[in-house]
């Protein structure tokens, strides 16, 4: 098939995720703020897992049964933890003894 | 009876099988074991509720640590090893392909690994009853810090091995719902489309498709809980900077989803035997189609309406009141068109009829009570009281119990070319709807009395005096619901041997699987596979010599 | 056997079974990992020591798996396409470099978990350390179940009996590429988030 540009396809990709995975561990010694900083990984690392899902698994040939497949848990997982932002991150129960002070609730 | 060419071992036939009948089969027996184990435990429950502190016949005194692991196990045992392979892997073994139009699944030998790997989890939990500390006793839910900490709970191996026993049920259904997924998308007959596939097919599917997408962060749980178990890790003690609530989040983002596994399978039984035993098409099928999408989608973010009391943030209260009641909709949907697919239609009660009919029954009145509990400001109240209890069994026991002796009558002939007896049939039905009611109706006042769910002594409470008696009738109910089942068993056994030989479509039903011969062959059908050309439903058509036309052709 | 006609194939045209099984099976692991990493991200955002335990973490070393682990999945997808078109030396070389690299990450693994432990650090230590241990832990599970299926792979290569099987080189290495997927996320949050 496409088997020999596949090839050379391989190879620009390994070079591109070598290149991002570099500038991933480079990104602390920019001494960005917290928030920079942590959106910064963030963005390289779905950048690399793009790079791998639509390149070396081949999700850019999948047709729509496949691409919804993978896409729900993606929903899923953030359905997770946006509804948790309430209990873990906004609310402390009265159990956790470490991080602020209890909101009297 | 194989034609695979070359000879079949007793091991490979009947132990080591990789055909999709046999497997489903074995499911089935797996239940039924466990169901025994299940069941049993039920009598201790109900003999210590209503008569504490007495020694119970066949058993002694259910201390309250034994109280404890038997409320767990029982709970455990019925919806991951009687539930699951009941309503889950049996039918979706042996029917899928059947009903697809395929030889067998799409990966034989993994579903084979499927079982194996179910029946090594369901020895597990078994093995737990004996091992030192007894077995895990936090309830099937499992909740935290109580069954993360061993020395709190003074269980250790117990937990152990309750996590390896989910891991292998959790596994098992997995690949088995990639297995019924991928066959049903893969290996339809020629002529066979989604919308020509009958209710049972769809609605397997979708507990299939809803289990593996929920099952991850329970498994996510499971490894936290064993570690906190083990290694003295934190992730849900407090004083280690861990969190009890995770557990419940992750236990019920799963929890939620897998009760309408349990429920789906139920569901589409019942409307195909309605069908067949009204001659009429199911009513609304696309609309139920929509609607089992629309709770799949919406049981995801109903989850936390187990917690209202558990100590979340107040403000997710108001949201997961409002999922949940929307929730109650697609399901309303659905039971409303069930009964008009029997309206008007030519109705006789064969034994299968009678549960699904039973199921109909019972399960509304789950689905009902279910709307009191979803409503947080109620929920308050009735949390941990046994209205929770007599809800949950009025939708587990129609889907398990009801829909799930619904499917074995109903497919019995088609597996294994015997009809079951009909007599003892009914008097199994009869018995079973009255005592069911006569358990768990009574408890519903008993709870909004006030009666506090897995307490092991109730007489060391004053306030629970006024219940006595209703408990105690209750018990009565069901010990006599137990021993009831006993005529199923003799039933089925008896049929096995001396049943009397079953024709190819003895209820002169639509869908394929009625196409193949009574039991199956290997390979299903023959030389050549069927080819479609009608729907599932095609029953008392206008104009037609038959009430029934068959979905494929005539060879 | 006495069916003679082919499997009839009822599914969307250019899509395997085998294909959609696994993809089926990613979709679930995707939901276990939300289960672990949503866990891991929701309670840190409350818990400001954890960066600081964070920094006991040999960041060289994950860095170096992060290389190895690219590599590997690299390699894999060269044996891929050599298998596909049925290069068998081509083929068992690409397998060989695959496990050898998988090994070397469980080593580099083996290496930081021995350096914890010896300087105190175990899963019991503190929330940190347990769901630092978890999340690696369970990556590395899948690490070896990942090798364990290669290595038959490469075993049927050795023995010349690939060529009936070959589509599952490249079902294999949608699985490798998938645990390489946890680790590009796994590394930067364990390691390297503030």
């Amino acid at each position: 098939m496409q088997a020999k540009a596949g090839a050379s396809n391989h190879t620009m990709i390994y070079g591109l995720l070598v290149v991002l995975a570099i500038c991933t561990v480079a990104l602390p010694f920019l001494h960005l703020d917290k928030i920079a900083h942590n959106v910064a990984l963030f963005s390289v690392a779905t950048l690399m897992a793009a790079l791998v899902g639509l390149q070396y698994m081949n999700l850019k040939m999948e047709g729509p049964l496949v691409l919804w497949l993978v896409g729900i848990p993606f929903v899923l997982f953030a359905v997770l933890v946006v509804i948790l932002i309430p209990e873990f991150v906004w609310h402390h129960t009265i159990l956790t003894p470490s991080a602020a002070p209890p909101t009297g609730h | 009876m194989s034609d695979h060419g070359h000879k079949e071992s007793f091991i490979s036939h009947y132990i080591f099988s990789t055909d999709h009948k046999m497997i489903g089969k074995q499911f089935l027996l797996l239940a039924i074991v466990m169901a025994l184990f299940g069941g049993f435990m039920a009598y201790l429950i109900r003999w210590q509720v209503a008569f504490p502190n007495t020694p119970a016949p066949f058993f002694g005194l259910v201390s309250p640590d034994k109280f404890n692991a038997i409320i767990t196990m029982h709970g455990t045992i019925m919806i991951f090893f009687v539930g699951m392979p009941l309503l889950s892997a049996f039918p979706s073994n042996f029917l899928v392909p059947l009903m697809v139009g395929a030889r067998d699944m799409a990966f034989p030998r993994l579903n084979m690994a499927s079982f194996w790997i179910n029946f090594v989890g369901a020895a597990a939990l078994i093995a737990s009853l004996l091992v030192p500390a007894g077995p895990f006793a936090a309830g099937w839910t499992g909740y935290a810090p109580l069954s993360a900490s061993p020395e709190y709970s003074g269980v250790k191996w117990g937990a152990v091995l309750w996590v390896v026993a989910l891991s292998g049920a959790f596994i098992s259904s997995t690949l088995g719902g990639l297995n019924y997924l991928v066959t049903a998308i893969t290996m339809k007959a020629p002529g066979m489309t989604y919308f020509k596939l009958p209710m049972t097919a769809w609605m397997l599917l979708a507990s299939a498709l809803t289990f593996f997408l929920s099952v991850g962060p329970v498994m996510a749980g499971a490894f936290m809980l064993l570690m906190d178990n083990l290694f003295h890790t934190g992730f849900f003690l407090p004083a280690k900077g861990g969190e009890p609530l995770l557990w419940q989040h992750l236990f019920w983002f799963f929890g939620h989803p897998e009760v309408y596994v349990l429920f789906f399978p139920a569901l589409g039984f019942c409307l195909d035997i309605l069908a067949t035993f009204s001659r009429k098409p199911v009513f609304g099928y696309k609309l139920i189609v929509a609607s089992t999408a629309s709770a799949i989608a919406l049981s995801f973010i109903v989850w936390a309406h187990h917690m209202f009391v558990s100590g979340i943030d107040p403000r997710l209260a108001t949201p997961f009141s409002i999922t949940t009641i929307l929730i109650s909709i697609p399901f309303a949907l659905i039971i409303f068109c069930m009964y008009a697919t029997i309206r008007k239609g030519i109705v006789s009660l064969e034994v299968p009829m009678l549960w699904a009919l039973g199921f109909l029954a019972t399960f509304l009145i789950g689905g009902l009570t279910g709307i009191f509990l979803g409503a947080a400001a109620v929920d308050i109240y009735l949390h941990g009281t046994y209205f929770v209890v007599a809800h949950f069994h009025y939708t587990m026991f129609p889907s398990i119990f009801f829909g799930g002796f619904g499917a074995v009558y109903y497919w019995f002939p088609k597996m294994f070319g015997r009809m079951m007896n009909k007599k003892l049939g009914v008097l199994h039905f009869v018995l079973t709807f009255i005592f069911f009611n006569g358990t768990f109706w009574p408890l519903f006042f008993v709870g909004i009395g006030g009666m506090i769910r897995r307490i092991a002594d109730p007489s060391a409470y004053p306030q629970f005096a006024q219940f006595a008696g209703t408990n105690a009738l209750a018990t009565v109910s069901a010990v006599c619901l137990i021993a009831t089942q006993m005529i199923f068993l003799w039933n089925f056994a008896l049929s096995l041997f001396k049943g009397k030989k079953a024709e190819m479509n003895p209820y002169n039903a639509c869908s394929l699987e009625w196409q193949a011969p009574s039991p199956p062959p290997h390979g299903n059908w023959g030389e050549k596979l069927p080819t479609v050309v009608s729907g599932p439903y095609e029953f008392s058509k206008p104009g037609e010599a038959n009430d029934w036309i068959p979905q494929a052709k005539k060879a | 056997m006495s069916h003679s006609e082919e499997v009839y194939y009822s599914g969307p045209v250019g899509l395997t079974p085998g294909r959609l099984g696994l993809w089926a099976l990613i979709a679930s692991e995707i939901v276990l990992f939300a289960g672990l990493l949503g866990s891991y991200l929701l309670l840190k955002t409350v818990r400001p020591d954890w960066v600081t335990q964070a920094s006991h973490l040999n960041i060289w070393a994950g860095a170096l798996n992060s290389l190895i682990l690219l590599s590997s999945n690299f390699f894999m997808m060269k044996a891929s396409t050599a298998a596909e078109e049925s290069r068998n030396e081509d083929t068992k070389r690409f397998l060989a470099l695959t496990i050898l690299l998988g090994l070397a990450f469980l080593g580099v693994k083996a290496y930081e978990y021995s350096t914890e432990f010896s300087h105190g650090l175990f899963p019991s230590t503190s929330s940190f350390w347990s769901f630092y241990f978890l999340l690696t832990g369970v990556h590395g599970l899948h690490i070896v179940g990942g090798l364990v299926a290669i290595s038959l792979l490469l075993f049927k290569a050795l023995s010349n009996s690939l060529e009936p099987i070959k589509g599952r080189v490249f079902l294999t290495g949608l699985y490798w590429s998938f645990v390489e997927l946890v680790w590009i996320f796994l590394f930067p949050l364990l390691y390297l988030m503030k």
